[in-house]
């Protein structure tokens, strides 16, 4: 039996739901995470002699394996009845069963790097030149184009119209259509085309969807808010227009992906395509009272908020205003150094639990450079899409260039990476010639010419002797092969420190993500994976490793989403940053300032303990007035810069 | 879902064979023609096994194609399973959703191919199952992990039931069959208490009763003094098992013989023991399958030779329990009778042909409702054995049977050695229906026709099925109107005239009559087929060289066919 004493009315209600479609309005903080869990983990629990499965549809990979872990430990036997996955994991899933309907095989990979989506670009532009169509400069920068297209799945037919200009409508038109061509035609897929083709499956197949909703009676949906238009319609599919029961948590107050195709409107149009229920979670467990009014009185400010919305209640009621603070410094460095200051006072081993937080990727540096400088070890958090240390990019390459013998861009990163290794020079030009003349194979081509190499040391010449060739290339025993590389590596006697040996960002930190990726990967499918499934769900997670234990991490409000922190400090509270610039030209009330109104009520709302706001004077030399958002939160200015 | 469609190359003796299969299938075939390898290779499909790593072949299951052929340059073995779905089956997509392929018109698929060849780099036999997409691609994933290949094995379980039902072992403590059976109930702990200190009583009252045991049981506690045993009174004399699951796991079956005396099973004849073990096994099926299985298990039944040991009116009624299996059920059997019962559309007729193994099923299509009534009557129901020939002798009548028989038998050939039967169509079933089946079944075919109108009219039929063969080769007319003139006109004139009622022989116009005038001159009363016979008698008598050329022709031409039919 599921424990459900420790709900609140309103999560009870949501958990032990069993009416149609249910919207779950859930606040910072209110729990929805295990609303979502328990919601799973009881459908399941009471159907204990079915077969169906539950679909749980996240949109981070962090997310779906958290839920993952949670619903594990709820759920005994029949939890691979439930399936926690991203919207980008689930189409690639669907893709690969399904997929030969699109002309895909279950074996496609996905382009992560914009270098490799230009190169596809390049191959379309000239593939169209051929046909007599010539696209000039233009075609050369239209990703972001196609990307819009992508996102807000536009169909061949209504390209043109999405363009004044005639002419650049008919290009577009053309280059997208040729864009997927390559694609698909290699065998390949970027994150935008994933959703794309989905879409076009399921459409062109109904039969498919239909399948999907048989197997799926429940579909449950966190942070809806974040859906694009792409990803809406897949949902609306795979749902099969309402058949399968959806049970969906968003915040229409934490959008801020308005950029990425998210929208307000979206989730109004959910509740009127589907009819849905609503349950609020006002109730927010995580932000003291204080910082809670701040954020009702400042989302207040947003106009257009569903009428019925409630304002957020704090269940910790017993914190006094002291959790707030709020200084005001000359520069954005004298803003830096107090910060680094304050945290200083702080207690070493609670470093961790404080975040800088910030709208620009600028601020957040100088935060770092200065943290750094006084001695407190601070982590800049960037999304990244490939791992950067020569290692393991050359650990990759090789997995990759050992599912697609004959690709030429992961032969140039083998033969780059390898030099940051062991400071051997390949031409990708020689090891391609070989290859050409002896069955194309270019990873047993780099091996071939590799061990031609008088200056190869003894240990990288049995590694590539033993593992490269005899695991990798002949066996395709891709386990033991990353194992022997991480010895291999290890190993190597060098005469100076490379520089990514360093161990708070380096090689043992992207080597413990890879191996937990990994792991997260195999829980997911529950049972040994082939390499190139390996490869394709690595490529859809990001290579973000976590920050080092102790280090202040330093964000984007962002990055920060879905996440809590017992200090929050969150900087650069000024006109033109937080709102940004685009924004105010926008005007007062125009989409992009209430998003960034939202990027403000998600970064307090993060804050556990205390909410520290501070502000400059000055940024780039540029002087800047007040954030509009802090009279909007009713944070009195009264208590400025503490040094003066 | 079911098993549609099974393809097997490169196995033991098949090269490519691919079989479409109902909900019943019979395999018919002469020996060496595969019936046994296809049940074996769904058998190795679809048994349960430990893991993906490893090879359940044999060295021998690889296809060697001649006397230096060699299983390590053998050619891969494939099995290649598909199933549909008849109706949506829900919950079987809901469990094997991740390698369910769905078609234009909705109806869920699942494919399941099985591979082994021997591997150099490895220097060891390798195998790998693999479910596949729509493209015949391995589809990757969940899909392709271990736990969902026992998964989809715990849901479609093959059962061999080979054609020896050995009861002693089927109804043994180790049958799976019957094993279930013996443990499936537990007791409740004090209703076990008491029914042990019963047995314990009896015990002791049997021993005493006896009386017989009592030297040997005292001389055995002096085992006590020698080696570490329990303490007490050490030695007891069992007539009876002490402990219930003891009695369970003995408990046999007994069956009345026809003198009343109860015999254990395995003490009657192969007949019924066989028979005990279908039985058994169905009911096994029936109620231990789901919780030994899966609950959504549905069996794959191969069986083979159902009719073994059965008295022919017995495999008649086999039929019907057959059908009444639950799960899909796959026969091999040699029995003509068992074969009456079957639809024909069930009938799969495997053939070797230039080497290879080919299957021929019928296309229910060709036939009316009408040419399946008369096949039932004239061949199913009761010459099932037809079925079995590789070719046909096709004949108008009785006459035209007795006299290629005899006359094979003359010149020293066996029509039944090379599979040749003698088919009389007969006037009322026209020769229409088995051109169409022997067609469908690949069965050779040799028509003889009458040399008068019907005969002209049944040539005709008959040259529309000559799929590409030359008239000559398949289709003869007799030089005279019919058989009993032509034989009449072949030098036994006086034969026939030998019947002609003397009363009546103002019926033959002068002394010389044609062939014709005398064979319709013979009383009404008359057999012609026993003329026929006396005629082939007095043609024995003279030797091979007797048998006329048209005759002789007739019969090395329908020879020749079943020959080319091996």
């Amino acid at each position: 039996m599921l424990d459900l004493s420790d709900l609140n009315a309103n999560q009870r209600r949501a958990v032990e739901w069993r009416g149609s479609h249910l919207l779950v309005l859930a606040g910072p903080g209110s729990g929805k995470t295990k609303v979502l869990t328990l919601r799973v983990a009881k459908l399941i629990a009471d159907s204990a002699d079915e077969y169906f499965r539950v679909l749980g549809l996240t949109f981070t990979v962090k997310a779906a394996t958290e839920m993952r872990e949670r619903v594990d430990g709820l759920v005994g036997e029949g939890r691979e009845r439930a399936l926690l996955t991203t919207f980008h994991s689930f189409c690639a899933d669907l893709l690969r069963q399904h997929g030969s309907h699109v002309g895909l095989r279950p074996d496609f990979a996905i382009l992560t790097q914009d270098a490799d989506r230009e190169a596809v670009l390049h191959d379309a532009v000239a593939k169209l030149a051929e046909t007599g169509l010539d696209t000039g400069d233009k075609g050369h920068r239209m990703l972001p184009v196609i990307d819009r297209l992508f996102a807000d799945c536009v169909q061949d037919d209504d390209v043109a119209a999405q363009f004044q200009d005639h002419e650049t409508g008919a290009l577009a038109g053309a280059l997208f259509a040729e864009y997927r061509r390559q694609l698909v035609s290699n065998n390949r897929l970027d994150f935008a085309s994933l959703l794309y083709l989905t879409d076009q499956l399921l459409r062109e197949r109904p039969q498919v969807g239909q399948h999907v909703q048989m197997v799926y009676p429940f579909i449950c949906v966190d942070e809806f808010q974040d859906t694009n238009l792409a990803q809406y319609r897949v949902l609306v599919e795979l749902s099969g227009r309402g058949s399968s029961t959806l049970f969906v948590v968003a915040d229409d107050d934490q959008i801020i992906y308005q950029w990425n195709g998210a929208s307000p409107e979206r989730l109004e149009q959910l509740r009127t395509d589907f009819g849905m229920d609503v349950v609020q979670l006002p109730e927010s467990y995580r932000c003291p009272g204080p910082v809670i009014e701040l954020a009702n009185n400042l989302i207040g400010h947003n106009l257009g908020r569903p009428r019925d919305k409630e304002r957020l209640l704090p269940v910790k009621v017993n914190d006094s205003w002291e959790c707030i603070r709020c200084f005001r410094f000359r520069t954005a460095r004298a803003e830096a150094e107090w910060i680094a200051e304050d945290i200083l006072k702080q207690p070493t081993s609670e470093h961790g639990e404080c975040v800088v937080l910030g709208r620009t990727r600028k601020l957040l540096q100088e935060a770092v450079d200065v943290l750094d400088s006084r001695g407190v070890p601070a982590h800049l958090v960037e999304r990244k899409t490939e791992f950067d240390t020569a290692p393991m990019r050359w650990l990759h390459a090789a997995l990759r260039l050992a599912n697609a013998r004959h690709d030429r861009e992961q032969l140039r990163r083998l033969c780059k990476s390898f030099h940051g290794i062991a400071a051997i020079d390949m031409r990708v030009e020689d090891v391609a010639t070989d290859a050409d003349t002896d069955g194309g194979d270019y990873l047993r081509a780099w091996c071939d010419r590799a061990l031609e190499r008088h200056e190869l040391d003894s240990q990288t010449r049995d590694f590539v002797l033993k593992s490269v060739l005899g695991r990798l290339v002949d066996h395709m025993d891709y386990e033991a092969f990353v194992r022997e590389a991480f010895t291999w590596v290890e190993g190597l006697e060098r005469a100076e420190r490379a520089p990514w040996e360093d161990a708070q960002s380096g090689y043992p930190a992207e080597k413990e993500l890879w191996l937990q990726l990994t792991q997260d990967i195999q829980t997911k499918l529950r049972g040994q994976l082939s390499l190139n499934v390996l490869l394709q769900e690595m490529d859809l997670a990001p290579k973000t490793p976590p920050p080092p234990p102790g280090a202040v991490p330093c964000m984007t409000v962002h990055g920060a989403k879905g996440l809590e922190f017992r200090h929050v400090y969150l900087c650069g509270l000024v006109e033109d940053v937080l709102p940004s610039y685009q924004s105010r030209k926008r005007g007062d009330s125009s989409r992009e300032m209430q998003e960034e109104r939202r990027n403000c009520f998600v970064a307090i709302t993060r804050a556990i303990d205390t909410l520290t706001l501070t502000f400059a004077d000055e940024y780039s030399r540029w002087s800047k007035q007040p954030s509009r958002f802090l009279s909007e939160m009713g944070v009195r200015l009264e208590s400025e810069d503490p040094e003066a | 879902m079911r098993l549609r469609t099974v393809r097997i190359q490169n196995f033991r003796g098949i090269t490519d064979l691919e079989l479409h299969l109902d909900d019943t299938t019979v395999l018919i075939g002469e020996n060496n023609t595969g019936k046994t390898t296809v049940l074996q290779a769904l058998r190795y499909a679809l048994d349960r096994l430990r893991s993906r790593r490893g090879c359940t072949f044999s060295e021998f299951d690889y296809h060697l194609a001649d006397a230096n052929s060699d299983p390590v340059t053998a050619p891969e073995i494939a099995i290649t399973l598909a199933f549909a779905e008849g109706a949506p089956d829900t919950e079987f997509r809901r469990a094997m959703n991740e390698a369910i392929i769905v078609d234009n018109e909705g109806r869920a698929h699942l494919q399941l191919r099985v591979r082994s060849s021997y591997d150099p780099k490895m220097g060891d036999f390798s195998q790998s199952w693999e479910f596949l997409n729509a493209e015949g691609e391995p589809l990757v994933g969940r899909a392709a992990s271990d736990e969902f290949l026992r998964m989809f094995q715990r849901t479609r379980p093959i059962f061999y039931l080979s054609a020896l039902r050995d009861a002693a072992k089927e109804f043994g403590q180790k049958s799976q069959f019957w094993a279930p059976f013996l443990k499936g109930m537990p007791l409740a702990s004090d209703r076990k208490e008491d029914l042990e200190a019963a047995l314990c009583e009896l015990n002791k009252k049997i021993i005493a009763a006896h009386g017989g045991f009592d030297g040997i049981r005292d001389r055995l506690q002096e085992l006590q003094k020698l080696v570490a045993v329990g303490s007490g009174n050490v030695v007891s004399v069992d007539a009876l098992p002490a402990r219930l699951f003891d009695v369970l796991g003995r408990a046999q079956v007994g069956i009345a013989s026809p003198t009343d005396a109860r015999l254990p099973v395995e003490q009657h004849g192969e007949g019924t023991q066989s028979l005990a073990v279908l039985l058994l096994f169905d009911t096994f099926v029936r109620t231990r399958l789901s919780s030994t299985y899966d609950r959504l298990a549905t069996p794959l039944i191969a069986l083979e030779e159902p009719e073994a040991h059965l008295h022919p009116c017995a495999v008649r009624s086999m039929w019907r329990l057959v059908e009444s299996l639950q799960g899909q059920r796959i026969i091999a059997t040699h029995s003509g009778d068992l074969v009456a019962e079957v639809p024909l559309s069930a009938l799969r007729r495997l053939q070797r042909r230039n080497g290879a193994v080919v299957a021929h099923q019928p296309d229910m299509s060709h036939f009316t409702e009408e040419d399946l009534r008369k096949l039932s009557y004239h061949v199913s129901q009761t010459r099932g054995e037809l079925l079995f020939a590789r070719a046909w002798l096709l004949v108008e009548g009785e006459t035209d049977v007795c006299v290629l028989t005899e006359a094979a038998r003359i010149l020293g050939l066996s029509l039944t050695d090379l599979g040749v039967r003698c088919v009389p169509f007969q006037a009322t079933a026209g020769v229409e229906p088995f051109l169409k089946l022997a067609v469908q079944l690949g069965i050779a075919w040799f028509g003889l026709v009458d040399g008068d109108a019907k005969g002209e009219y049944y040539h005709k039929v008959m040259s529309r099925y000559l799929l590409g063969s030359s008239e000559a080769d398949r289709i003869a007319t007799i030089p005279e109107q019919n058989m009993d003139v032509y034989l009449c006109s072949s030098g036994y004139h006086y034969v026939y005239a030998r019947h002609l009622d003397p009363q009546k022989s103002c019926t033959v116009a002068n002394d010389a009559p044609t062939p014709e005038q005398l064979v319709k001159a013979l009383p009404n009363k008359t057999s012609k087929p026993a003329i026929a016979l006396e005629v082939m008698m007095e043609m024995a008598q003279k030797g091979k060289k007797a048998v006329p050329q048209f005759i002789s022709d007739v019969l090395e031409k329908a020879l020749a066919l079943a020959k080319e039919a091996t």
